[in-house]
C-alpha cells in the first residue's frame, strides 16, 4: 500500500539525483519490487514513518529489476535492501549481523524503524561513516543465509518457526 | 523534487555519474565486482569541473582559497594526530599491568614442572548437590504415616475377640490401646533403667504410669495430663498410682505444695498404701519428714520401707536405734532391720551380739552369716559358717567365705583345693551346681578383693570336678574357658585357667601353647613358660623351637643353640630342628659350621628341605663348585623338587653358564610344571639374555599348566608393561583376572591399567565384590599417593597392612607414605619400623625379591624396608 504514495525512482539518473539533491537530510532508498511480500510490509512501514521522519530523512523506492544499475554494485541480492545515504556518501550502520552496508529485513516496530534512521542521521551529522544500531537484537539474522531464511520462512507466512527462529537468535 | 519530473541525461552512467565506488562484502552470493574495473575513466567523469554530472551541489570549483582552508585542515590533523600519540605513549606507561603480566614469570615456569607432577594434578571433587541430595535423604527418613484402619480393627478382635460388628466404643478403645503401645515403646527405652518395674509392671498402675511418663516427655501436656488422671481419680479415688502419679507431675513442674496436698486426700483415701508414704516422705522436708514417718509407721507398722524411712529420718543414733528396736518387735524376721541394727551398734561386740541373735531368728539368711563370720575369730568364724551350712545347704557365697578365710589364715593351696572341690561336690548333690559363668564371676571377685589364692582354687575345684564328672576331652573345655574369659577381659584369671588345667594335663600341648602365646601377649615370663613347657613335653619339638627364637630375638645366638642342641640329643630325627640350628649358624656368620651341621643331619635324615638348605649355605659362602655339587646329588634324590632345579639354576646363572642353565630351567620346568616360581625365574633369566618374545612364550607356556596362578599373571603383565605395549598389557590383565576372579592382586592391577579417571570408581566396586581385598586397598592407597593425598593414602595402606602383616609390599608402601607425609611425627615412623619387625613379613611381588637376595643376607629388615620404599618409588615414577 506504502509503495503508491512514497516516490519511486525509475532511472539510476533518478537515484543519483536524489542522493545528490539532499544536503541536509537523510536519503533512505528501499530497493525491492513493489509486489514482493517483503517490500510491501516494508513499504508500509516506510509509509506510516515518512511524515514523522520528514525533518532530517527523505525515503524514495527504486524497483531493482527496473533498475539494474546498482543490483551489482550495492549488491542487491536479497528480496529487500533498505540503503541510507547523506551528502552522496553511503551510510554504514552496525545492526550486529555482520552485513552493516544495508538492512534486508522487515521491521515490525514503527519506532525501531524511526530509531535507526535518526540514529543514522545524527551519525551522519557528526561526520561518522559507521554507526552503531540503537536495538543490538538483530543478531538473530548474523549473516546472510539465515537472513535469507528468515524471508523465505516470512514470504511463505510460517510465523511460528520466525519467532521460534527469532527467539533463539 | 523536481528531479524526480525530469528526463535523464543521455548516455549516464548511474552511480559513477556521482561517484559512488560501492563495495564488496566478498560474500560468496551474487556476482559483486568491483566497479572500477567493468568501467573505463571514472576518474575523468570526477575530475572535470564543469561537468554537471557532479549533482546539483558540484557546481563550486576547487579555488585557492579552498586550498588553503585544506592546509590548514591538514596542519590541525597533522597536530591532533602528534596529541594522540603522545597522549597513547603517556596511557601506555601509566597503564598498570594487566593480570596476564602479573602472572607471566610463573607461567614461565610452569615450563619447569614434569610430566609426573602435571600427571599427579588432584582431580577437582563433584561437591555439587551434596547439601541437596542430604536434604532430600532427611526428608525420605523423616516420613510419616497414618495407622491404617486395618491394624486398628486388628487391635478390637485381640481386646474382645468379637470379631464381625463394628463397635464405636470398642474402635475408641483399640485406638486408645495402640496410642499407649506407643507411648509405652517409646518411653521404655528412656525409663528402663530408671523405673524397670513400670514397663511390664502391675497393671493398676499401667495407665497412671503411661500418663505420667507422657507427661515428663512432653513438658506442653501437663493440663492435659493433670485432667486424664483427675478424671481416673474421679472414677476410682482409692487408686493409690494415680494419685502418685498426679503428686509426681506436681513436682515435675514445682508445685509441691500443692503435691503435699494431694498427698494428703491420698493417705485419706488410701491409708494402706505403703507407695503413697514413701512419696510423701520423699516430698516432705526434712522437719516434717519425722512426724510424718512416725504416723506413717503407726498406721502400717509391718512396712519395712517405711521403718528404714523412719531411722533415715531421725537425727540421733540414740533414737535410730530406739526406732529400730520398736521396728524389730513388729518385725522380728526382717533381715534387712536386723543389718540396719547391726549397722548402727556402737561396739564391735555389740554388733557381734545383735547378729548372733538375728541369725537365731532369721537362719535362712547367708547375708547375717557371713557378716558375724566376718567379724568372728578363726575358729570361731569356721565353726559360725559351718552351722549357717546347716541352715542354708545350698550356698556358694558361705563356702567361698570359707575358702577366703581359710586363705587368710594361709592355709596351703591343697587345703583351699579341696575345701573348694568338696563345696562344689556339695552343691551338686544337692543340684544346686552353679554355672561356670557364675563361677567364674565369683572367682574374678576374688581376684579383685586380692584372694588369689581362693580363684585359684574355685578354679582347681571346678577342674576337679570336671575330671569327676565328665568324659570329653577335658582340655578343650578348658580352653573354652579360657577364651571366654579373655574375651571377656578376665585376664589373669583364664591364666590361671591355664595353669590349673596344666597342673591336671602336664604333658598337653594346645595348653602349654596357649599359655606361651598368653605370657607373650601380656609380657610374661615367656622363657620360663617355654622351658617349663619343655620339661613337660619332651617329645614336642615345637617349643624348644619357640624358645631359640625368643632367645634369638633377644639377642642370645648362643642360647638358642644350646637350646637346640639339648632338644636335638633327644630327638635327632626333627627336621625342624636340625634346619633352625643351621639357620641360627647361618645368620650369625658361621657359614662353615653351618654347612657341617647340615651334613651331620644329611647323614641321619636326608630330607628335601635339608638338601635345599645345604645348597643354600653354600651358596651364601660363594662356593659354587661346592653348591653345584650337593645340587646335583640332592637332585639325584628328589628329580622332582622345584626348590633344587630353581637352586641349580641359579648357581648356573651366577656362574655365567647360561646354556647349562637354559638346559636346568627347560628340565626343571618339564619335571615341575606346576611351579609358577620356576616358570618366572626361567622368563627373567630369558629377560637377561633373550627377547621379549621368549619370556612371554615361556609364561605362556607356564600358563597353560598353571591357568590360575596369580603370580604368572602377574609377571606376564609386567612383561608387557615393560615392554611398553599398554594395550597388550591391558589385554593379559583382562584376561587375567578371567582366569582367576577371585584375585585382588591381578584386579588391581587390571584397574591400574585404566584411564585414571575411572580408577576409583573401579576400585570401589572392585573392593565391594572381593570383600577389602588387602591388594586392592593397597591399590586405592597407591592412587591417594599419586595424588600426593598423604594423609589418605596412608590410611588405607594401613588398612591393607592390617588385612595382611604378611605382606612386605605393603610395608613397603606405607613406609613411603610415611616418608613423604609431612604430618607424620618421627615417633609414629619409629613405631611403624617397631610393627614392621614384628610382624616380619615373608610374602609380596617385591619384598621375596629384595630379602630373598643373597646380597642382602647381612643387611638388617630395617635398612631392607628402606630398598623396598625406592624400588617401589622409582616403579611407580616409572608406570607414570
Amino acid at each position: 500500500m506504502g509503495s503508491v504514495f512514497l516516490p519511486h525512482l525509475n532511472t539510476g539518473w533518478h537515484v543519483d539525483q536524489a542522493i545528490l539533491s539532499e544536503s541536509e537530510r537523510l536519503v533512505v532508498i528501499r530497493f525491492g519490487r513493489d509486489w514482493d511480500p517483503v517490500c510491501m510490509q516494508m513499504d508500509e512501514m516506510l509509509y506510516r514513518i515518512s511524515e514523522k521522519v520528514r525533518n532530517f530523512a527523505v525515503i524514495y523506492l527504486c524497483d531493482i529489476d527496473k533498475v539494474p544499475d546498482f543490483n551489482d554494485m550495492y549488491e542487491l541480492f536479497d528480496p529487500m535492501t533498505l540503503m541510507f545515504f547523506y551528502r552522496n556518501k553511503h551510510m554504514m550502520c552496525d545492526f550486529g549481523t555482520g552485513n552493516n552496508n544495508k538492512l534486508t529485513w522487515t521491521l515490525d516496530d514503527k519506532q525501531e524503524l524511526i530509531d535507526i534512521i535518526e540514529t543514522i542521521y545524527r551519525g551522519a551529522r557528526k561526520g561518522l561513516g559507521l554507526v552503531v544500531s540503537p536495538r543490538g537484537k538483530y543478531y538473530f539474522v548474523y549473516n546472510v543465509a539465515i537472513s535469507q531464511l528468515y524471508v523465505f520462512l516470512r514470504r511463505h507466512r510460517f510465523h511460528h518457526i520466525t519467532n521460534a527462529l527469532r527467539l533463539f537468535y | 523534487m523536481d528531479f524526480l519530473n525530469q528526463s535523464p541525461p543521455p548516455g549516464y552512467i548511474p552511480g559513477i555519474g556521482r561517484g559512488a565506488t560501492g563495495f564488496s562484502t566478498r560474500s560468496d552470493i551474487g556476482t559483486a565486482q568491483p566497479v572500477a574495473d567493468q568501467l573505463p575513466g571514472p576518474e575523468g567523469a570526477r575530475d572535470d569541473p564543469d561537468s554537471t554530472d557532479t549533482g546539483l551541489l558540484g557546481t563550486n570549483q576547487y579555488t585557492k582559497e579552498d586550498e588553503e582552508a585544506d592546509d590548514i585542515y591538514k596542519q590541525i590533523d597533522r597536530r591532533m594526530e602528534t596529541r594522540r600519540k603522545h597522549r597513547n605513549k603517556r596511557q601506555a606507561v601509566s597503564k598498570p599491568e594487566t593480570l596476564a603480566d602479573q602472572f607471566a614469570d610463573l607461567k614461565r615456569n610452569l615450563a619447569s614442572i614434569s610430566d609426573y607432577d602435571w600427571s599427579a594434578l588432584p582431580e577437582a571433587s563433584d561437591n555439587t548437590g551434596k547439601n541437596k541430595r542430604h536434604r532430600q535423604l532427611l526428608a525420605q527418613t523423616q516420613r510419616f504415616y497414618a495407622v491404617p484402619d486395618s491394624v486398628v480393627a486388628g487391635s478390637i478382635v485381640d481386646t474382645t475377640r468379637t470379631a464381625g460388628s463394628i463397635d464405636m466404643h470398642n474402635l475408641t478403645e483399640a485406638r486408645g490401646k495402640i496410642l499407649k503401645d506407643s507411648l509405652d515403646n517409646a518411653t521404655a527405652e528412656i525409663n528402663s533403667d530408671v523405673r524397670p518395674e513400670t514397663v511390664g509392671g502391675i497393671e493398676d498402675s499401667d495407665l497412671s504410669d503411661t500418663l505420667l511418663q507422657y507427661s515428663a516427655s512432653n513438658v506442653g501436656d501437663t493440663d492435659k495430663t493433670r485432667k486424664l488422671i483427675e478424671s481416673v481419680l474421679k472414677s476410682n479415688p482409692a487408686h493409690a498410682p494415680a494419685w502418685i502419679a498426679l503428686a509426681q507431675l506436681e513436682c515435675s513442674v514445682a508445685h509441691t505444695s500443692k503435691a503435699k496436698r494431694i498427698l494428703a486426700d491420698a493417705r485419706a483415701n488410701c491409708p494402706s498404701s505403703e507407695d503413697i508414704w514413701l512419696e510423701s516422705l520423699k516430698i516432705a522436708s526434712k522437719k516434717d519428714a519425722l512426724s510424718l514417718a512416725r504416723e506413717a509407721v503407726l498406721s502400717l507398722p509391718k512396712s519395712i520401707a517405711l521403718w528404714k524411712a523412719l531411722v533415715d529420718a531421725e537425727t540421733d543414733n540414740t533414737s535410730k536405734l530406739q526406732s529400730l528396736q520398736s521396728a524389730l518387735q513388729q518385725n522380728p524376721t526382717s533381715a534387712e532391720l536386723w543389718e540396719a541394727y547391726a549397722d548402727h551398734q556402737d561396739s564391735e561386740e555389740n554388733t557381734k551380739l545383735v547378729l548372733r541373735k538375728s541369725v537365731e531368728l532369721v537362719p535362712e539368711s547367708a547375708h547375717l552369716w557371713l557378716r558375724l563370720a566376718s567379724l568372728e575369730t578363726y575358729e570361731v568364724a569356721k565353726s559360725v559358717l559351718k552351722q549357717a551350712r546347716d541352715h542354708i545347704a545350698a550356698s556358694l557365697d558361705l563356702w567361698i567365705a570359707e575358702i577366703v578365710l581359710d586363705e587368710s589364715q594361709q592355709q596351703s593351696q591343697d587345703i583351699l583345693n579341696g575345701t573348694s572341690f568338696s563345696a562344689l561336690q556339695n552343691l551338686s548333690q544337692q543340684g544346686v551346681m552353679p554355672s561356670r559363668k557364675v563361677l567364674f564371676a565369683e572367682a574374678n571377685k576374688c581376684i579383685e578383693d586380692d584372694h588369689k589364692g581362693a580363684a585359684l582354687a574355685l578354679i582347681d575345684g571346678l577342674q576337679k570336678h570336671d575330671s569327676t564328672t565328665k568324659q570329653s576331652p577335658l582340655t578343650d573345655l578348658w580352653l573354652n574357658d579360657y577364651n571366654y574369659l579373655t574375651n571377656k577381659g578376665y585376664k589373669e584369671l583364664a591364666r590361671l585357667v591355664l595353669v590349673a588345667g596344666l597342673t591336671r594335663e602336664e604333658s598337653d600341648i594346645d595348653l602349654w601353647h596357649e599359655l606361651y602365646s598368653f605370657d607373650q601377649e601380656n609380657s610374661g615370663d615367656v622363657i620360663h613358660t617355654l622351658e617349663s613347657a619343655i620339661a613337660y613335653c619332651p617329645d614336642e619339638s615345637m617349643f624348644p623351637l619357640m624358645l631359640a627364637k625368643t632367645h634369638w630375638a633377644n639377642g642370645y645366638p648362643d642360647k638358642a643353640l644350646e637350646v637346640l642342641k639339648q632338644s636335638l640329643g633327644s630327638l635327632p630325627d626333627d627336621e625342624d630342628l636340625w634346619l633352625a640350628y643351621a639357620k641360627v649358624q647361618t645368620d650369625t656368620g658361621a657359614l662353615k659350621a653351618a654347612a657341617e651341621t647340615l651334613k651331620t643331619a644329611r647323614t641321619s635324615l636326608s630330607t628335601e628341605r635339608i638338601w635345599v638348605r645345604s645348597v643354600y649355605v653354600a651358596r651364601l659362602d660363594n662356593d659354587l663348585e661346592k653348591a653345584l655339587a650337593l645340587v646335583q646329588d640332592g637332585l639325584a634324590q628328589y628329580p622332582n623338587s622345584s626348590k633344587l632345579w630353581l637352586q641349580k639354576a641359579q648357581i648356573e646363572e651366577s656362574s655365567g653358564d647360561s646354556s647349562s642353565a637354559t638346559k636346568t630351567y627347560m628340565e626343571g620346568t618339564r619335571r615341575c610344571p606346576k611351579v609358577a616360581a620356576l616358570w618366572i625365574s626361567y622368563a627373567k633369566f630369558e629377560k637377561s639374555v633373550g627377547t621379549v618374545g621368549r619370556m612371554r612364550a615361556i609364561l605362556d607356556n607356564g600358563l597353560v599348566h598353571n591357568r590360575d596362578s596369580e603370580q604368572l599373571w602377574y609377571a606376564r603383565i609386567q612383561v608387557e608393561i615393560a615392554a611398553g605395549n599398554k594395550e597388550n598389557a591391558r589385554n593379559v590383565a583382562s584376561r587375567a583376572v578371567q582366569a582367576s576372579p577371585k584375585s585382588g592382586l591381578l584386579l588391581s592391577e587390571s584397574i591400574a591399567l585404566e584411564p585414571r579417571t575411572q580408577q576409583k570408581s573401579r576400585l570401589v566396586d572392585a573392593l565391594r565384590r572381593l570383600d577389602n581385598d588387602p591388594n586392592l586397598l593397597c591399590a586405592v592407597g597407591k592412587t591417594f599417593f599419586r595424588e600426593k593425598n598423604w594423609s589418605k593414602a596412608q590410611l588405607w595402606i594401613e588398612r591393607a597392612v592390617k588385612a595382611e602383616p604378611d605382606n612386605g609390599d605393603a610395608w613397603g608402601w606405607l613406609n613411603l607414605t610415611m616418608k613423604h607425609s609431612p604430618e607424620v611425627t618421627e615417633k609414629e615412623r619409629t613405631s611403624l619400623i617397631e610393627r614392621f619387625i614384628k610382624a616380619d613379613p615373608r610374602h609380596g611381588i617385591i619384598w621375596p625379591a629384595i630379602f630373598k637376595d643373597l646380597k642382602h643376607h647381612k643387611t638388617p629388615k630395617v635398612e631392607l624396608l628402606q630398598v623396598l620404599s625406592n624400588t617401589l618409588e622409582e616403579s611407580n615414577r616409572n608406570n607414570i
